[in-house]
C-alpha cells in the first residue's frame, strides 16, 4: 500500500523535467509550429542518446529495459513540456514492431538510437479501432503491396518510417483478425501525403498508400502473435496518451496556481478570492484523480495483472481532466489566456487534439460499461442477504 | 509503487466479511448511510458494538493498553471498508473516533482510566456538542458559556444538530470559559460530561431521510466539576481542530457506496433478464461508466491517505480532498439510480413495489447532505489554504 513513485522513478521524472525545461521551453514548441518538419531532428537524436526512445526496449539493443510505470512517467513529462516530434510513437510503436520483425537487430538499434524515427499510421482513422482498418495488403513475391488510406498521421512526412496496419485482400476463416503490420518508408514510391491543418499545430497528414511495395522483411504477417503485438502497441499507446494528458493537466494547474498568486485586482491577489480558490481546488482534485487512476493502470501493467478495464478508466479520466484543465486555465488567465503570447493556448489546443486520439472519453466509457467489466461490481455469491428483489415485476 | 494488498491483508478482509455475513443481525439495512430513526434499531446497533469489541475490532487501531487491537492503519481501513459494505450501522462513532482519541492524546491519567475502557468495550455511546444555532461552519463563534464557580463550571447555552444525543451516555462539548478573551478562537474549552447531568434538555430534530435524529440541546445551569475539562482550560480550539481532522477519511463510506452501486447494478441485471433493461441503454451505460470512474478515483484517493499514514506521514489537506470527491460522487450516483428506476426509485421503504426496500431512495434523499463533517466549501477552503498555499480569505 504505497501509491508513490520509487526513488529511482522520482529521479527519472525530475531529470526528465529538468532536461525538457532546458531543451524544450515553450519558445521551442512555438518555433516548431512553423517548421515544416514540426520538430528538431537533432533534439530527438539527442533524446535517443539519453535512452528515451529505448526506455522499454531491451538492453541488448541499446535500450533501458524499463516498464510501463517508467514509460508513463516519461510520457507525463513529454506532455508537460509539449515536446514536439514523433517521440512516443518511435519509443512504443517503433520499438515493438521492430523487435517483432523477422530480422530484428539493426533496425531496432537504429530506432532506439534515434537515427530512425517512426510515425504512427496504424489505424485508418484516429479512433484506434482495429475493425476499421480497410487498408489492404496483397501478398507479392518478396512481400506485400499496400493499398489504402491513413488519416490524421502526425509527422507523416518528416519521420523516416510509417507504422501501418493492413488487412488481407479476402477474408480467410482464421482465428486471427487478418491484420498485418508493416514499416514503410515515408518516401516510398506510391505514398502520397496531403497536409491537414489541425488546431494542435503538429504537422498532420492524410497518407494515401497507392500500391506501395513493402518487403517481407519489413512486415509481420497476420496471426495470433501479430494480434497480440497490435494489442500491446495499442494499450501502451493509450497509456502514454493518458500520461501525456495528465502531464499537460498538471502543468496547466501549476500555471493557474502561480497566476492566481501573482495576478492582482482590487488591490489583492486574485487567489485570495474564494471563487478562484474553489476553481483551483476543483481542478486540483480532478488532476489528482486522473493521476491516481493512471498510476494504478501503469502499476497493474507492470505487475502483469488484468488491466484493460482500469486502463479505460484511466484514459477516460485523463481526457475529461485535460478538458477541465485547459478551460479552467483559459478562464483564470482571463484575456491573457486568449492571446497567442500566453502559453495557455498551446496546451488548450494540443490537449484537445491528443484527447481525441486512441479512443476518446466516450469510447472509453463505452468500454468500461461492457458487461464483462461491470462484473468487477458483483455482489458476493455467498451473501445470503442478497435476496433477489423482483417486486417491481408484478403487483402486490 | 504498490496498489495491492498482502496475502495477510486479503485473509484479514475475508475473515471480517465472513464474520459479518454470518453474524450481522438481519434488521440492519445493507448500506444505509446514517442508521435509522428508530430506538429499537439503535439498541441493536449498540448490542452489535459489544460483539465487535469481543473480536477486538471495535477500537481496532487503539493501543492495547486502552483496550484496542493495536492494528495497523491498513488493517483498520480494511475493517472499516467491510463494516460499511455490510451495513454495520454507526453507533458510538464519536467515542471511537473523536472523544476517545482526544482523551488519549490530551487527557489526564484519571480521564484515560475512567473513559477509555468503556468505549473500547462498546458499553457507552458518546455524542459531540459542537454546532450551535449561530456557529456552524464558523465553529469558533460558539456562545455556550461554562463559567467557573469555585471547583465547578456552570454551563449555559444551546447546541444543535447533535446526532444520537438522546441515546448517548456522554457528550464531548465545546464551550466558552472566558467570554472576555480578545479573539473568538481563544477562551474555549472542551468538556467531558454525562448526558444525565441535571439541567440538560434534549429535543429531537427528525429529518426527511429517516436517519438518526439530530437534536437540540438546552443547558440550564448545568454544573460540572473542574476535572471535566480535557486538554486544559482555554485549549478548546486546539482540541476541536485536532478532532475534526480525525474525522474526515472514513473507509466505511467507501464500503457502503460500493455496496449500493453493486445492489443497483444487480437490480439492473434482474430488470434486463425479462426483456429490455437499463443496461441495454447506451446512455445509461455511459452514466454508469462515469460513476465507475468517479467511484474508483474516490476510493483510491482514500486509500492513498491510508498509505500516507501507513508510512508515517501525517495527512493535512488530503482527507478534505477525499471528502469533497466522495460527497460529489454520492450525489451523482444517487441521481443516476433514481433517474434509471423512475417512479419505482422514489418509493419509500415499506411501500409495495419499492425496489431494495427503499434503500436506493434513501441514498438519494441523503445525498443532499454536503454539509456533514464540514461543508464542501469549508473543505475546499482547507485544501486551498493547506494544500495549495493560497491565503485565507476569511476574516478571523
Amino acid at each position: 500500500m504505497d501509491f508513490d513513485l520509487s526513488p529511482v522513478q522520482r529521479m527519472l521524472r525530475d531529470n526528465a523535467r529538468a532536461h525538457l525545461e532546458n531543451i524544450c521551453p515553450p519558445g521551442h514548441v512555438r518555433a516548431m509550429e512553423t517548421e515544416p518538419a514540426g520538430y528538431s531532428r537533432d533534439m530527438l537524436t539527442g533524446l535517443g542518446e539519453r535512452g528515451w526512445l529505448g526506455i522499454t526496449a531491451g538492453t541488448d539493443v541499446g535500450g533501458i529495459g524499463l516498464g510501463p510505470i517508467e514509460l508513463s512517467v516519461l510520457a507525463q513529462e513529454i506532455g508537460r513540456a509539449l515536446l514536439p516530434g514523433p517521440v512516443l510513437s518511435t519509443a512504443v510503436t517503433g520499438t515493438l514492431i521492430a523487435a517483432a520483425l523477422p530480422d530484428v537487430s539493426d533496425l531496432l538499434r537504429d530506432i532506439v538510437a534515434g537515427r530512425v524515427l517512426v510515425a504512427d499510421a496504424l489505424f485508418d482513422s484516429a479512433d484506434a479501432r482495429a475493425s476499421d482498418v480497410g487498408t489492404r495488403a496483397t501478398p507479392t513475391d518478396g512481400g506485400y503491396r499496400l493499398l489504402g488510406e491513413k488519416r490524421f498521421v502526425q509527422y507523416g512526412r518528416s519521420a523516416n518510417l510509417l507504422a501501418v496496419l493492413a488487412t488481407r485482400p479476402t477474408a480467410l476463416d482464421t482465428p486471427d483478425s487478418g491484420l498485418s503490420v508493416h514499416l514503410v518508408s515515408t518516401d516510398a514510391p506510391g505514398i502520397r501525403t496531403t497536409e491537414l491543418t489541425s488546431a494542435g499545430g503538429e504537422p498532420l497528414y492524410q497518407v494515401v498508400l497507392d500500391n506501395v511495395e513493402v518487403d517481407a522483411g519489413d512486415s509481420i504477417a497476420p496471426g495470433p502473435d501479430t494480434d497480440e503485438l497490435i494489442r500491446r502497441i495499442t494499450e501502451l499507446s493509450r497509456l502514454t496518451t493518458a500520461a501525456q494528458l495528465v502531464g499537460m493537466s498538471r502543468k496547466l494547474f501549476d500555471m493557474c496556481l502561480a497566476h492566481a498568486k501573482a495576478r492582482r485586482q482590487f488591490g489583492r491577489a486574485i487567489g485570495t478570492f474564494q471563487v478562484i480558490q474553489h476553481q483551483l481546488v476543483d481542478l486540483y482534485a480532478e488532476v489528482e484523480r486522473a493521476q491516481v487512476l493512471l498510476d494504478r493502470a501503469a502499476w497493474l501493467m507492470a505487475e502483469d495483472k488484468d488491466h484493460e478495464r482500469e486502463l479505460a478508466v484511466a484514459r477516460s479520466a485523463a481526457s475529461d481532466t485535460s478538458y477541465l484543465a485547459s478551460h479552467t486555465a483559459g478562464h483564470i488567465y482571463g484575456g491573457y489566456g486568449f492571446m497567442n503570447i500566453n502559453d495557455v493556448q498551446l496546451y488548450y489546443r494540443r490537449s484537445k487534439v491528443l484527447e481525441l486520439r486512441f479512443g476518446n472519453a466516450d469510447a472509453c466509457r463505452a468500454e468500461i460499461a461492457k458487461l464483462g467489466y461491470l462484473s468487477a461490481f458483483e455482489l458476493p455469491d455467498s451473501d445470503q442477504r442478497t435476496v433477489p428483489d423482483l417486486s417491481m415485476f408484478g403487483s402486490v | 509503487m504498490d496498489f495491492g494488498f498482502t496475502p495477510e491483508q486479503e485473509d484479514f478482509r475475508e475473515r471480517v466479511s465472513s464474520f459479518l455475513r454470518s453474524d450481522l443481525p438481519p434488521e440492519f439495512g445493507l448500506g444505509s448511510d446514517e442508521g435509522r430513526d428508530d430506538d429499537a434499531y439503535f439498541a441493536a446497533a449498540r448490542r452489535f458494538m459489544e460483539e465487535l469489541s469481543a473480536k477486538g475490532w471495535l477500537v481496532f487501531g487503539w493501543p492495547k493498553e486502552y483496550g484496542g487491537g493495536g492494528a495497523t492503519v491498513v488493517e483498520q481501513a480494511i475493517l472499516a471498508e467491510e463494516l460499511g459494505y455490510y451495513g454495520v450501522p454507526p453507533a458510538d462513532t464519536t467515542g471511537r473516533t473523536i472523544a476517545g482519541p482526544a482523551i488519549m492524546r490530551f487527557g489526564t491519567p484519571e480521564q484515560k482510566q475512567r473513559y477509555l475502557r468503556p468505549i473500547a468495550k462498546g458499553e457507552v455511546v458518546w455524542c459531540q456538542g459542537f454546532s450551535e444555532p449561530n456557529a456552524g461552519s464558523d465553529l469558533a463563534s460558539v456562545r455556550m458559556t461554562a463559567l467557573r464557580d469555585g471547583a465547578e463550571f456552570v454551563i449555559n447555552g444551546q447546541k444543535v444538530f447533535t446526532s444520537r444525543a438522546a441515546w448517548a451516555d456522554y457528550i464531548y462539548l465545546l464551550a466558552r470559559t472566558d467570554p472576555t478573551a480578545p479573539r473568538k478562537h481563544q477562551g474555549l474549552s472542551m468538556f467531558l460530561l454525562p448526558m444525565d447531568t441535571p439541567g440538560i434538555t434534549i429535543r429531537p430534530l427528525h429529518n426527511f431521510t429517516h436517519t438518526y435524529p439530530q437534536n437540540e440541546l438546552f443547558f440550564d445551569d448545568v454544573r460540572v466539576p473542574e476535572d471535566s475539562i480535557v486538554g486544559g482550560e482555554g485549549e478548546g480550539w486546539k482540541l476541536a481542530t485536532a478532532t475534526l481532522s480525525f474525522e474526515r477519511v472514513n473507509l466505511s463510506d467507501i464500503g457502503r457506496a460500493r455496496r449500493l452501486f453493486e445492489e443497483f447494478l444487480n437490480l439492473c441485471r434482474q430488470l434486463g433478464a425479462k426483456g429490455e433493461g437499463p443496461l441495454d441503454s447506451e446512455l445509461v451505460r455511459s452514466r454508469i461508466a462515469q460513476s465507475v470512474v468517479e467511484f474508483e478515483s474516490w476510493r483510491l484517493l482514500c486509500w492513498r491517505v491510508v498509505g500516507m499514514q501507513n508510512s508515517g506521514v501525517l495527512p493535512t489537506f488530503e482527507p478534505s480532498l477525499s471528502n469533497v470527491i466522495g460527497k460529489d460522487y454520492r450525489q451523482h450516483v444517487a441521481k443516476l439510480v433514481v433517474d434509471v428506476l423512475g417512479q419505482y426509485g422514489v418509493l419509500e421503504e415499506g411501500s409495495p413495489l419499492a425496489p431494495l426496500r427503499g434503500r436506493l431512495l434513501h441514498q438519494y434523499l441523503y445525498s443532499v447532505n454536503k454539509h456533514g463533517q464540514g461543508t464542501s466549501e469549508v473543505q475546499r477552503d482547507v485544501i486551498a489554504n493547506r494544500g495549495l498555499g493560497l491565503p485565507r480569505h476569511r476574516a478571523v
